[in-house]
């Protein structure tokens, strides 16, 4: 288990370097999470006067 | 000759991989993005249940995700200390920006009533902090400017959609669309319901009365308006500025029930002035070939601690601070942050805020770097730490020559001050951003380029829509300076990829 844990704490480090290298915190945002909400946001009724 | 334009996907602008800048930078830009995500994750555990159920009932709330992208964005290119400074002050606007949204959430009435909610001063749009000072109980949060400039700094598809739905209920297409924005989030409901009280105040313009009109109409809660005077210079002025500030004071304890703490504003006061402080000794590095300073970020910083501390956020002195420290190691080993350098540039005028990182790029592509800009000479001004009327004045006074006051509506004379701005920071190339939107700043374009050429300065317009990428999108504004670039001073680009490409669709 420990062993485990120390493996996993360890593959942090390089998992995020992987992340960050090739921008894919940006491009899951961009291509994921963008399209998802702009849909949630098009689908929600707002109370619309002047 | 380099071809960075490579590194993006056509269209969104997004990177397929981050930028290469050695080994040892890339490190250091990886740990800061590492603590750029700390920070989101911090933001997110202040109140996750809100957060998340803002970030499905708000669209503005939706261009925060660009936030990494963004700060990538502005770092294009930077190196060494300049990367260092650039991202020490974006730590304190992250962490600022992240402190409001997350307050905006915790205390919105929409997702249940809470107590929560009364400890808040709203401002409109640029109304200033310290007016709040001597409430040590009370925060201040801004309406408006996360809804709008801050959150289209990040994506450029924000503000067109509630300018539209301004335009659709058939109010003026052609106002300021900075005013348009703040006027669809009005008319859409999409202002958090948050605060005790509101403070508006007179804007510089038309549209911007107009949307402090179709604001008040939406919020529940009392109003006033701080109709602090435009013509700065004149001291007959002072009196109604005083007077108003009183005012204003007196509107925040009858509305939320505390009373004004003196010892509590003079705190508050003294930390003020040490950010003005902080900002002129950043200034006397920036004039220097050995700047750690410059591009947008440090500009950023000026307009954010302005419009938004005041002296209450306390990370944002320490921030300055440790910038300065850097700067100082890198004038001291004459390190050259910016060694591209062709040319250095002030810009001027209201900018094309959907384009944040023009500045960055115009290192990139043409090598001229810009060191200063019009927001960076908005309040800057010592306030009195044991006098209050000459303190409350001083607070007035800050907020008269405060963004879009200063130079746009504080009297024509001082839109003409940036010959003496772009000498004192050595600029040889001036910019004015023509924002076709803003009507009283740009009466004075013939006067501005009848002095470039009495001056014999190099002068350039960069024609721009404020928040509306669609009427001039970002590669019109990169065409028009790259025209002058090789037309007027006969320059090759740094890098040919850069002068033309596409990221119409991009964040």
């Amino acid at each position: 288990m420990k062993k485990k844990l120390l493996i996993g704490a360890m593959s942090i480090v390089p998992l995020s370097m992987l992340i960050y290298w090739f921008n894919l915190d940006n491009k899951l945002l961009y291509y994921g999470v963008r399209p998802i909400l702009n849909k949630v946001y098009d689908s929600r009724k707002r109370d619309v006067r002047l | 000759m380099a071809n960075e334009a490579k590194r993006f996907y056509k269209g969104s602008g997004i990177a397929k991989h981050r930028e290469w800048r050695g080994l040892k930078d890339t490190f250091y830009d990886y740990t800061q993005w590492a603590i750029n995500l700390g920070i989101l994750v911090k933001f997110v555990t202040k109140s996750p249940v809100r957060i998340v159920k803002g970030l499905f009932e708000y669209r503005w709330f939706g261009g925060y995700i660009g936030a990494l992208h963004m700060i990538d964005k502005c770092t294009a290119g930077m190196r060494g200390p300049a990367l260092r400074v650039s991202h020490t002050q974006m730590h304190a606007i992250m962490t600022g920006t992240t402190n409001m949204i997350a307050d905006s959430m915790k205390g919105d009435r929409r997702f249940g009533d809470t107590k929560y909610a009364d400890k808040f001063v709203m401002l409109e749009q640029t109304m200033c902090p310290e007016i709040a000072a001597g409430f040590p109980n009370l925060k201040t949060l801004p309406l408006e400017v996360l809804q709008g400039l801050l959150g289209t700094y990040m994506d450029q598809n924000l503000a067109p959609f509630y300018m539209d739905i301004m335009e659709n209920v058939g109010l003026p297409a052609d106002s300021c669309r900075l005013s348009a924005n703040a006027a669809g989030v009005a008319i859409n409901d999409d202002y958090p319901e948050i605060g005790a009280c509101l403070i508006t105040n007179n804007m510089p313009c038309d549209s911007s009365t107009m949307n402090s009109q179709l604001i008040e109409r939406r919020v529940k809660i009392p109003t006033t308006v701080a109709g602090i005077p435009m013509r700065w210079e004149d001291e007959s002025t002072d009196k109604y500025a005083l007077a108003q500030m009183k005012d204003t004071i007196k509107f925040i304890e009858d509305t939320t029930g505390e009373k004004f703490d003196e010892r509590a504003f003079f705190s508050v006061i003294k930390q003020h002035n040490k950010e003005v402080r902080n900002e002129f000794e950043a200034w006397e590095y920036a004039k220097t070939p050995y700047s750690a300073y410059g591009h947008v970020i440090c500009p950023l910083f000026h307009a954010f601690y302005f419009t938004f501390s005041g002296g209450t956020m306390p990370f944002i002195d320490k921030a300055a601070k440790k910038a300065l420290r850097i700067a100082e190691k890198a004038y001291r080993s004459k390190v050259v942050s910016f060694d591209k350098t062709r040319h250095r540039m002030i810009t001027w005028g209201g900018p094309g805020c959907y384009y944040v990182d023009f500045n960055t790029w115009a290192y990139n592509c043409w090598g001229v770097l810009v060191v200063a800009g019009m927001d960076m000479f908005s309040g800057n001004v010592i306030i009195s730490e044991d006098n209050l009327d000459d303190a409350l004045l001083g607070v007035a006074h800050n907020y008269e020559r405060g963004v879009m006051r200063r130079h746009l509506t504080g009297g024509y004379q001082h839109l003409l001050e940036v010959w003496d701005e772009a000498e004192r920071f050595n600029c040889d190339i001036v910019l004015v951003y023509d924002d076709i939107t803003c009507k009283g700043a740009m009466g004075l374009s013939g006067v501005v380029n009848d002095q470039a050429k009495e001056k014999n300065k190099h002068l350039v317009w960069v024609q721009n829509d404020m928040f509306d990428h669609r009427t001039i999108s970002r590669n019109e504004m990169r065409r028009q300076f790259s025209d002058y670039m090789t037309a007027v001073m006969q320059e090759e680009p740094l890098d040919a990829s850069l002068v033309d490409f596409d990221d119409y669709e991009g964040w």
